[in-house]
């Protein structure tokens, strides 16, 4: 996929640093990095690979290692409050500070996927005819993965499945498409012969993180977040009940309020069930301290739960919206490096990553 | 209004009841539905391995069994070598260092690989089954880089004073910590009660009473710079330090530029003392202000059109005269103007150039 290239400046942006440790270290680390073309002066332009390449060399050079690999689910049951837009863009920033993530799409209109530049719908003809590369379709999501949908058919290995939009050092994505929700079937099926699907997730990762699956090995992430669909099913209960946080977006309106005490409530029946259960971080959506419905939301919500409230939030852009119109494949926090929500989604993911006490 | 709330396992039996062919699932009582909100669970959560214990065989079937489990008489016998799972193994929350050099951790593997384990890591047994470190958290990572799934343990019997104490002690003789995490190890040994003065700090951690409190000094460090430190222990040593304290003595207002000066440092960290001095009387030195260029103002007649525009520099006035207008009239005017302020002072006498003596 071409993508616009990006200038030193931006590139320090993203990784917050100056232009000078830009500079220097990505020659220190032998980038192949494109040169301005023409008379002018020769300008390098950073292709989107060039900058997690950097960001890994700076994190192995500063010795950044994860302290604690975490699991986390992007999750909230009530629908548009975010989801996906801020996993999208956590996974990305995550990146950029050196962290290796694998992101795990759970729901089967995609929109992760396709923020990271993927099209579920297109088939390998249709991308021959249009010129795109073959690797912009989707042929195999998360449930291929798993022994439920091997036993009912065709399953693939992790390098058919797994997808890198942003290079070997970017997030790495498990996309989805539309047969993705067929796993809840199959979840169903093992539902009534009690075989206990909702453990079926912790088991695949338990053992494929181990390192000892061979086949399947995610030893290598220190993070790795699923972005589920505002369902409250078996597939999303069992990402839940795998994961050591559960991040719930909340759009500082009543509903959404309401959401997070649903939320809350089948976190309180897995701690009764199986003494597990991933601890609750909310994070403020659409976020504006001025309006007095969201001051309400805000009390409601720490007065409940005074621990999970983050700090930072993200208010309304309109970026947002106008990035998706972009047609690069790259979420909000590449493409648009120095706007106030690129900032927030900086700020928000330090407090994450603190928080869950990843570095 | 009261609703019907099963738990999902509930529902699930009920489902599966149905399909079998048995009844008689009990109903839970309805529970209060009006508009509240759930509370979260707070307590402790287990691990995702904890989680699995016990799950049935079949399905964890690509899943190693425990390669050994602890004798139950482990805790009597001190230096009992067994094989636990790495999986089980958990950091010590007293352990100093806060940074693992990954190419040290690959070298170290590579070793473990080539030549085996020599030293069995040192461990105690935690109510949850887990294995707490006491030492050997760098092995341990370079077990899990390699994939390794047991690891040569001595289990030992220790209260958490004495776990604390003895996994201080033994980081503080292996390689590479640096001087803010030996400060924060002598200062939790101090805090702790694990050592009474820094001299007998010293003696625990077998260095000179003067490392100590060299070490020590870095906690007199603004609390933007300790933060900084808690990201990069690494960033500033004993030497930096007395020059930050010295810097923050010489300029009690330049906090932001000295703060910059060591945040420089990540990116530079061979940087000598000397040079962040430097850097910071740099920052610190007050920028020649460069003239503002004015905006030129409008001076206009009775009925509103402009006349003039002057604009003033930074010792000049430069006077744009529109067309119409009687420029000698308002040269006249202007120097009558100038000549009559010239008046209302006296300037301090001029020092006579040194030309004029001949």
């Amino acid at each position: 996929m071409k993508r616009k290239p990006f200038k030193v400046q931006a590139v320090a942006t993203l990784l917050g640093i100056s232009v000078d440790a830009v500079r220097r270290d990505s020659d220190d680390a032998g980038l192949q990095i494109e040169r301005q073309a023409g008379d002018g002066p020769k300008t390098r332009l950073f292709s989107v690979e060039n900058i997690f390449d950097l960001a890994a060399y700076r994190a192995k050079k500063y010795g950044i290692v994860a302290k604690q690999k975490r699991i986390f689910t992007v999750y909230a049951p009530k629908g548009g409050v975010g989801k996906t837009t801020k996993a999208s863009n956590l996974a990305v920033t995550l990146a950029l500070m050196g962290v290796r993530v694998l992101v795990i799409d759970l729901d089967f209109q995609a929109n992760l996927t396709i923020s990271y530049g993927y099209d579920p719908e297109l088939t390998h003809e249709e991308a021959n005819e249009s010129g795109l590369p073959v690797s912009t379709c989707v042929d195999y999501h998360f449930g291929h993965l798993l022994p439920q949908w091997q036993g009912n058919g065709a399953g693939a290995t992790l390098g058919q499945v797994i997808k890198k939009p942003f290079g070997e050092n970017g997030p790495h994505l498990i996309p989805s498409e539309v047969t993705l929700d067929r796993l809840e079937a199959l979840f169903t099926v093992e539902a009534i012969m009690s075989k206990k699907p909702e453990l079926a997730i912790a088991r695949w990762l338990a053992n494929s993180r181990s390192g000892k699956n061979k086949d399947i090995d995610l030893s290598n992430y220190d993070v790795i977040m699923f972005d589920a669909p505002p369902a409250k099913n078996q597939t999303t209960r069992g990402a839940l009940l795998a994961s050591d946080f559960v991040i719930a977006p909340v759009s500082m309106e009543k509903y959404s309020t309401k959401s997070v005490s649903y939320l809350a409530g089948v976190l309180a029946e897995m701690d009764a069930e199986h003494g597990k259960y991933p601890e609750l971080v909310i994070l403020g959506n659409f976020y504006d301290m001025t309006r007095v419905r969201v001051a309400a939301q805000v009390l409601a919500l720490t007065k409940q739960y005074p621990d999970a409230w983050l700090n930072k939030q993200v208010s309304s852009s309109e970026e947002f919206r106008k990035v998706l119109s972009d047609e690069e494949g790259m979420p909000l926090a590449l493409a648009r490096p120095s706007s106030t929500a690129a900032h927030e989604l900086r700020d928000v993911t330090k407090a994450l990553v603190e928080k869950m006490g990843i570095l | 209004m009261a609703k019907k709330h099963e738990t999902e396992t509930v529902f699930n039996a009920t489902l599966a009841s149905r399909l079998i062919g048995a009844a008689g699932v009990p109903v839970p009582p309805p529970a209060n539905g009006s508009m509240h909100m759930t509370a979260a669970p707070t307590g402790p959560s287990k691990s995702l391995e904890a989680l699995l214990e016990g799950d049935s065989p079949a399905a964890m079937a690509n899943e190693a069994t425990p390669v050994s489990e602890v004798p139950s008489d482990a805790k009597q016998n001190e230096d009992l070598i067994v094989r636990i799972q790495v999986q089980l193994v958990v950091d010590s929350p007293w352990q100093p260092r806060t940074r693992y050099d990954e190419t040290q951790l690959q070298a170290l593997g590579q070793t473990l690989k080539d030549r085996g384990q020599d030293e069995p890591i040192r461990v105690r047994k935690l109510e949850t089954g887990h294995f707490q470190l006491i030492c050997g958290h760098r092995r341990i990572r370079a077990a899990r880089l390699i994939g390794w799934a047991d690891i040569k343990a001595t289990v030992v019997d220790l209260d958490d004073k004495s776990a604390e104490l003895a996994t201080l002690v033994s980081n503080e003789s292996q390689v590479g910590l640096s001087d803010w995490e030996r400060a924060q190890a002598y200062r939790q040994a101090l805090d702790h009660g694990l050592a009474a003065d820094q001299k007998d700090v010293g003696r625990l951690f077998s260095c000179s009473q003067s490392r100590v409190s060299q070490c020590l000094t870095l906690y007199k460090l603004p609390e933007p710079i300790l933060q900084l430190l808690g990201k990069y222990p690494g960033l500033i040593k004993y030497r930096h330090a007395k020059a930050v304290l010295q810097l923050v003595k010489d300029y009690p207002n330049g906090e932001d530029a000295i703060l910059a000066a060591v945040e420089s440092m990540i990116d530079q960290p061979d940087i000598e003392a000397d040079d962040l001095r430097y850097q910071v009387e740099k920052a610190l030195k007050p920028k020649r202000q460069r003239p503002k260029a004015y905006e030129p103002r409008l001076i206009s007649d009775k009925n509103g059109a402009s006349a003039f525009s002057v604009k003033l520099h930074d010792r000049q006035i430069v006077i744009n005269i529109e067309d119409g207008v009687d420029a000698e009239m308002a040269g006249k005017r202007t120097m009558a103007a100038l000549r009559e302020y010239a008046q209302t002072f006296e300037l301090p006498e001029k020092e006579k150039p040194l030309k004029s003596k001949a």
